[in-house]
């Protein structure tokens, strides 16, 4: 079958890997309560999406997702979009880089993802709910720092990257997994790294 | 679009006109419309379900905010402040504001539907396909995460222990997950081709838009609402 490219640059396969991937994210938040983990998994999809076919799509599928879900289920996402896109294209240039391929790499590569973010959706959080994160855990380290008198971009900053880490981990690494077995041949079809493991 | 208009304004106004009166204001008459259209039920299960987060940000703000000085509850090192509590209530209705100016829209409209008015519009057609596919893909992807989910439990995968066991419980369920749906998108990705999906060029609909004789008033009405809104904030 022939990838027809668009000037946009997505072929039609492509587009048709986004819905799975908010598939997956939607499908994330359920496992992670099946597990008995206090986390989100929101974002498995579009790491997995970025992973296989780069940042644009994992982008766009960050966008999808944060905007059908703001417009159906939770509509505070929506606003969160842009976090959601940056996730995307921030895994999609690790994963092309070969950050990707190996444990060790991926903790990495998710410790940055949690990293950026955080520093996205601070000045978001700031501009809504004058830094809150909306999350007990998140809020009490939130409410602690600003008592201490740190400014409130820093107590939002700190108080989601309580919650950023732990999540985006666990989203790299389970994105991580997830990749490494897929049939190779799957793999290469979405246009990902066929390495994916150093031996 | 009258709709969405409608909802732009709402959202506009709850940030051109932050006061508590003024969000009260909004919620009230947002909360006014969602009821009149009928969808009073599902706005107040939408409204519950932050009603936590509201709650977090009245008490957080009403504990930790900067400007707090009026004493209002002692409770030590969790004493709550009258200025706080009120920035906390102001966001908490700012956050109700959103939420309901959003429901206005997506309540009363078929995500269909609305993708369809988006791409008459100028929506590019294969991304209109995307918006609207998540809502079909979905309900087929957590029946398949069901399925693989029982099936590996009956194999007797471990959903307790250390966190890097959990990790990898996750990723045997979402492996065949994802593999059976990306199977799937690559035989949709071919259907699509064969329907002329990535072909260029104008496009033809299945069903005549229609619009209500009252739109054009609606539209000139929310916009007249913001106009003033925006007026009477500037000039002070």
């Amino acid at each position: 079958m022939t990838t027809t490219s668009s000037s946009r640059g997505f072929t039609t396969l492509s587009l048709t890997l986004i819905p799975v991937a908010v598939a997956v994210n939607y499908v994330g938040g359920a496992l992670a309560r099946v597990l008995g983990l206090p986390l989100y998994l929101d974002s498995i999809g579009t790491v997995l999406a970025a992973i296989l076919a780069g940042p644009v799509v994992g982008a766009a599928a960050g966008a999808v997702n944060n905007v059908f879900l703001g417009l159906t289920v939770d509509a505070t996402s929506f606003w969160y979009a842009i976090t959601s896109v940056a996730i995307g294209v921030v895994a999609g240039l690790l994963a092309r880089r070969g950050w990707f391929a190996s444990v060790g790499r991926a903790v990495v590569a998710g410790l940055v993802i949690a990293l950026v973010a955080d520093i996205v959706s601070t000045p978001i959080n700031v501009g809504l709910w004058e830094g809150q994160t909306g999350l007990p855990a998140g809020d009490a380290v939130y409410a602690a720092l600003l008592r201490g008198g740190l400014p409130v971009w820093l107590a939002s900053f700190f108080g989601e990257l309580v919650i950023d880490v732990p999540d985006k981990l666990a989203a790299a690494l389970i994105a991580f997994g997830v990749a490494r077995a897929l049939p190779e041949r799957l793999r290469r079809r979405f246009g990902g790294p066929v390495e994916l493991e150093r031996l | 679009m009258s709709k969405l208009l409608m909802t732009g304004v709402a959202l506009a106004l709850v940030f051109v006109w932050p006061t508590l009166v003024g969000n009260a204001a909004v919620v009230l008459v947002v909360g006014v419309l969602l009821v009149s259209a009928g969808v009073g039920a599902a706005a107040a299960k939408a409204f519950t379900a932050v009603l936590l987060a509201a709650a977090t940000f009245l008490v957080v703000q009403g504990i930790a905010n900067p400007a707090g000085a009026t004493l209002v509850v002692d409770l030590g090192p969790l004493s709550l402040y009258r200025e706080g509590l009120a920035v906390g209530a102001l966001l908490a209705l700012r956050l109700f504001g959103i939420l309901g100016a959003m429901l206005l829209t997506l309540l009363t409209t078929r995500p269909t539907d609305l993708v369809e008015a988006l791409t008459r519009r100028g929506l590019p057609h294969r991304a209109g396909w995307v918006l609207a596919s998540v809502v079909q893909i979905i309900p087929t992807v957590v029946h398949r995460y069901s399925v693989v989910r029982d099936a590996q439990a009956a194999r007797g995968l471990e959903a307790r222990g250390s966190p890097l066991r959990r990790l990898r419980a996750a990723t045997a369920v979402l492996g065949p997950v994802v593999t059976s749906s990306l199977v799937a998108a690559e035989e949709r990705a071919l259907a699509l081709e064969v329907r002329g999906f990535s072909a260029e060029g104008p496009r033809t609909y299945l069903r005549e838009e229609q619009q209500p004789g009252w739109a054009p008033a609606v539209r000139a009405a929310a916009v007249a609402v913001l106009v003033v809104a925006v007026v009477w904030r500037l000039a002070g």
